[in-house]
């Protein structure tokens, strides 16, 4: 089973990577925004992953609180980039 | 064995997120990857863990983180192309604009 888990947690590097792609690239600061919200929802993702891995499920604690904070910040940055007035 | 498969669903869903993210034309397709393929990703990989892991506890952590995420995810990323649509981001182009949608927001 090590083996699967291992690439398992390549498969979410390699997506956060892609998303890191796009938070570089732009165009605009609303792509920044959505690129950013999926890496740390593949981060959630990986958490999880490293929960199963070693065995315990203290770890998804910090799964729990990873995601109540995204979402408080998609909220405020959606908010920003509504004040802001400019794509 | 089934934690193994709806975990491995997971990751796929997660990487297509992450495929669609970069190759989609613009911000508002863009926002379907982020809205759609992640929240099915990352909950299908939480659920796994909470089969593989099979002890209480962590079946309540991941209801609870399951349950959270189904609502927010897609909630973000609509208030986010939504901020975009109202502050002019490009459509692709040949994009038809809906006068309705553009003008008539009763919230802007």
């Amino acid at each position: 089973m090590p083996a699967f888990l291992t690439t398992l947690l390549a498969g979410v590097v390699v997506a956060m990577g892609l998303a890191s792609l796009r938070l570089l690239r732009g165009p605009t600061l609303a792509d920044r925004v959505l690129a950013l919200d999926v890496l740390v929802i593949a981060a959630v993702g990986g958490v999880a992953l490293l929960a199963w891995q070693t065995g315990r499920a203290v770890f998804l604690d910090v799964a729990v609180a990873v995601a109540m904070v995204t979402f408080i910040s998609a909220v405020a940055l959606a908010w920003y980039l509504e004040q802001r007035g400019e794509p | 064995m089934l934690a193994a498969v709806v975990a491995g669903f997971g990751v796929a869903m997660i990487l297509l997120a992450g495929a669609g993210l970069l190759r989609l034309p613009d911000v508002y397709q863009r926002g379907h990857a982020a809205g759609k393929a992640a929240t099915l990703g990352v909950c299908s990989i939480l659920l796994g863990v909470a089969i593989a892991l099979g002890e209480p506890g962590a079946w309540a952590r991941v209801g609870l983180a399951v349950a959270f995420l189904f609502f927010t995810i897609p909630v973000g990323a609509q208030l986010i192309a939504r901020a975009a649509l109202r502050n002019g981001a490009p459509p692709q182009p040949g994009t038809r604009r809906d006068a309705r949608l553009c003008e008539g927001d009763p919230e802007s």
